[in-house]
């Protein structure tokens, strides 16, 4: 008989690596103290704290109008790029498309940086406009300047879902309403929107399950005026009462997840009805573009507007600022040219150790992670047992937990395990909860890579005489590698990006340039922070350049 | 002893019972032919034997050695059954070349690496594919694929061979040729093979033995000719050949013999169970029997011509009674409106 054992230790593992956290949180969240100090005692005086606490109000609600205004500007606009770009003749489809994947792995801390220095309060677009025009309308630090920003840098993720369904549906089905009279408008509206109606839906649960996990957006644009949402909130408490209230992060955490698991269970369920929904098709038709006529170059207009707002603007911000010394109303641009900021990029330690560790974590880390996804999703690879079905139940829990919460647990856990404890401040904590953050994703990528091998190729293998290991290291692995080698490309540009996970891990000698960025941000250093924001850029521009030019999909 | 037995497999997928009780065996030298309509259940008896898929009850022997037993919880994974398995598919790891994919058995089991390229070169030889060791599966003509497929199942010399429709992905030439190749090879190298397969007349070419099954048992077993002229149960009767199938009422039975009247249309055959007088029962007619007869002939029915085909060969022809119709090749036109249709009472089944 088949020895199933191996699999079920792997699962039982996951499950460990998994539930750990999540019952740590909440038994952290039952006491008065950290749980590591002798004066914790159960208590659900925590949660009524934060009830009671009119901060988490606030937070509250700023999170729901930021999530719901996500909702309501990057959906349809998401749903109109996605049409735009596959059902019509708009011309530059060719090189819109990458650039519409560049916001997609941009640091939200980058972008951040980016609207500030060009259009805060003394940035280069807001001084121009002073000197032109007079005192600029806006404020970035407002919250409807917050809602906008976030949501328009959200709409690529809409867009893939969408984009993704429409490839799907027959331009036969288009022609056959054509035909019959109607007009490409009604068309679109009556024929082809009610087709990728549930994609719609989906990528609106996913962009308001993202709501609930924004940290870097918002705090950089919103913490001036002390504006709260639940992550920034859960961050104060680090400090707040002059060491951290783990208790009191705990509860945050619980809501938090309390918000996230639903919706990404709902998300499940209704990907699944819509992949139903849109096997129609079956085979991919050769689509006819729909001609917009004279309205291709409005549509163009509007698209070069949005990828302005959302890609060159921070970017060329970032980029000036990270090459001048200084900048504000009075200032003439040659006086203050320098190389500085490069300079010290590799002069500072820990700044240089950053652009180190990332690398190496991002390269080295992704890898490593890629094989603990393989393992699991070897383990959970055309198997009938239960224990699979739980598993692929359990991942939902990460899904829902914003990184800097991973972060936070996996930081309490090095901290709680004896044997771990050495390692806590240390590139392997950063490491563990990085792959824990990407776990339902990277599992994801695998398991359809697994997925792809021919049942009977593998079938062949065994009745041929290979055991479960030979299978593995004959057929599935090597017939998956381009699979593997995309997921890992995918986990090399994640990683790079990562920011908020590492917040509560960093110590002396494991700093990335995500969290350097942050506590740039938090020391006021923003000449550095300019220019490191530049370099990581870079660095994800070029992991995307390499993804596209293997030819790896980026919308997985 | 045969080769391989199979006894009684039960096996469920969730709450369906896909597999009620097949039981069969194979000699050396000899092929069986898992035939059936889609849904049967043989390609899952198959991949059973094979150990891909897990019955609840029963019992495989392979070589005197058992592989599977339900009752002792005995159940030998795929790899360690020891047997030859051709896919639909033809399965070829696209990754490796022809040589290689042949080899893997043999590598699988450390045969040692001169042994390898003598026993593969030697197959390969055999199979026709002596020229394309280096080449990929992707390189190959489907006939080739095929014969790769089976040439890798073969390297290891596994006392059995199961093998899942293999011809159903060629073109319709070179399934005839591959019929008659597959069949001389097992022969000669003397192994026990089951062939699955949908097709009645590829089944009836090829098998030593038919094992016909329906909905998950099977309706009957026997040489192909048994099949043909002495079917047991009416699923056979049907299965096997082209037929006309008429519904009516016992009219007359002894003999071996009875007959049947068909709202008008009466018909006489074997009988291929007891049945009496009165009782309602079905006749079937192979249809490539039934022929235009001269008035007066016994067995015939008078019928008027509705439709003609050209079929270049032959011509078709649909002749009508009441609410019947039926369907007669000749070898030339006909004139007659109106003719007496042969239904000769020994290509004919009552049931």
């Amino acid at each position: 008989m088949r020895s199933d054992l191996w699999r079920n230790n792997i699962v039982l593992l996951t499950a460990l690596f998994i539930l750990a956290p999540v019952g740590l949180i909440l038994w952290q969240s039952f006491l008065t103290d950290a749980f590591f100090s002798a004066r914790a005692n159960p208590t659900a005086d925590t949660y009524s704290f934060v009830l009671s606490d009119p901060g988490f109000w606030d937070a509250l609600q700023n999170t729901v109008i930021l999530s719901a205004g996500m909702v309501v500007i990057a959906v349809p606009l998401g749903s109109l790029l996605a049409f735009l770009m596959v059902r019509t003749d708009m011309p530059g489809r060719r090189w819109i498309e990458p650039a519409i994947f560049l916001p997609l792995f941009m640091s939200p801390m980058v972008l951040a940086f980016g609207y500030i220095v060009s259009i805060g309060p003394s940035g280069f677009w807001s001084t121009w406009w002073q000197q032109t025009f007079g005192a600029p309308f806006w404020n970035v630090y407002s919250m409807p300047m917050l809602v906008l920003v976030v949501a328009l840098t959200h709409v690529p993720h809409v867009y893939i879902y969408v984009a993704t369904a429409l490839r799907t549906v027959p331009s036969d089905l288009e022609e056959a309403a054509r035909v019959a009279g109607g007009a490409p408008l009604t068309v679109a509206m009556k024929v082809t929107l009610p087709l990728v109606w549930p994609s719609i839906a989906v990528s609106a649960v996913l962009v308001a399950f993202l709501g609930f996990e924004l940290f870097g957006l918002p705090y950089v644009l919103g913490d001036q005026d002390g504006r709260l949402v639940l992550a920034t909130y859960l961050y104060k408490f680090n400090t707040l009462l002059g060491r951290p209230a783990y208790q009191l992060m705990a509860v945050v955490v619980i809501f938090i997840m309390l918000v996230t698991l639903p919706l990404v269970m709902l998300q499940r369920r209704m990907l699944r009805s819509a992949q139903r929904y849109s096997t129609i098709g079956g085979k991919a038709t050769r689509s006819h573009a729909v001609p917009l006529g004279p309205w291709k170059w409005v549509a163009l207009a509007g698209v070069m507007i949005w990828l302005y707002a959302v890609v060159l603007l921070p970017l060329s911000g970032v980029a000036l600022r990270s090459f001048v010394t200084t900048w504000g109303p009075l200032v003439a641009i040659r006086d203050v040219l320098t190389f500085d900021n490069y300079h010290k990029l590799a002069d500072l330690p820990l700044i240089r150790r950053s652009i180190v560790n990332t690398l190496l974590l991002a390269f080295v880390g992704g890898f490593a992670s890629l094989c603990v996804y393989a393992l699991i999703g070897l383990a959970s690879h055309r198997s009938q047992a239960k224990s699979t079905r739980v598993l692929d139940f359990l991942v939902l829990l990460p899904r829902a937990m914003p990184g800097i919460v991973a972060g936070l647990v996996v930081f309490w856990i090095f901290l709680f395990v004896p044997f771990l404890k050495p390692w806590v401040a240390s590139l392997v904590a950063m490491w563990v909860a990085y792959t824990l953050v990407w776990l339902p994703f990277g599992l994801r990528l695998v398991s359809n890579s697994f997925g792809q091998v021919g049942r009977e190729l593998e079938e062949a293998a065994y009745v041929t005489g290979a055991g479960q290991a030979r299978v593995a290291r004959d057929v599935i692995l090597p017939l998956a590698k381009h699979g593997l080698l995309a997921a890992w490309l995918l986990a090399f540009l994640l990683y790079a990006r990562e920011y908020s996970t590492g917040i509560f891990l960093m110590g002396q000698g494991n700093e990335v340039m995500g969290t350097m960025l942050v506590s740039l941000w938090n020391g006021g250093n923003i000449d550095v922070a300019s220019s490191l924001a530049v370099v990581n850029t870079l660095v994800i521009a070029g992991g995307i350049a390499l993804a596209l030019r293997l030819g790896v999909r980026l919308d997985a | 002893m045969p080769e391989l037995v199979v006894e009684n497999i039960h096996l469920k997928y969730g709450a369906v019972e896909v597999l009620k009780g097949a039981s069969f065996a194979v000699e050396k030298g000899q092929i069986a032919a898992l035939l059936g309509p889609s849904g049967s259940g043989k390609t899952t008896l198959l991949r059973t034997v094979a150990g891909l898929e897990r019955a609840y009850k029963g019992r495989v022997s392979v070589s005197g050695k058992e592989v599977f037993d339900g009752s002792r919880n005995l159940d030998l994974p795929a790899e360690k059954r020891g047997l030859g398995f051709v896919f639909q598919s033809y399965a070829l790891w696209p990754n490796r070349t022809v040589f290689d994919n042949v080899a893997y058995g043999l590598r699988l089991r450390k045969v040692a690496d001169a042994e390898v390229r003598r026993k593969v070169g030697q197959v390969l030889e055999v199979l026709g594919l002596g020229h394309l060791h280096e080449r990929y599966p992707s390189q190959l003509s489907g006939g080739q694929q095929q014969r790769v497929a089976i040439a890798r199942s073969l390297a290891y010399d596994p006392a059995v061979l199961l093998l899942d429709e293999p011809l159903s992905n060629l073109d319709a030439k070179l399934r005839d040729e591959a019929r008659a190749f597959l069949k001389e090879l097992i022969t000669r190298e003397e192994r026990a093979a089951v062939i699955v397969t949908h097709d009645q007349i590829e089944a009836l070419a090829i098998a030593d033995t038919i094992v016909l099954l329906n909905g998950g048992v099977i309706a009957q077993e026997g040489s192909p000719e048994d099949l043909y002229n002495r079917p047991t149960t009416l699923f056979t009767a049907d299965f096997i050949g082209n037929n006309v199938r008429l519904a009516g009422k016992v009219i007359a039975a002894g003999d071996g013999f009875a007959t049947l009247d068909c709202d008008g249309l009466q018909v006489t055959g074997r009988m291929g169970q007891p049945v009496t007088v009165g009782q309602g029962g079905t006749a079937i007619c192979r249809m490539d029997k039934l022929g235009l007869a001269v008035p007066g002939e016994r067995d015939t029915v008078e019928m008027h011509r509705t439709t003609t085909m050209f079929l270049g060969e032959k011509w078709e022809h649909v002749y009508r009674i009441g609410n019947h119709s039926l369907r007669v090749l000749t070898d030339s036109a006909v004139g007659d409106a109106t003719s007496p249709i042969r239904i000769p009472r020994e290509s004919v089944w009552i049931f």
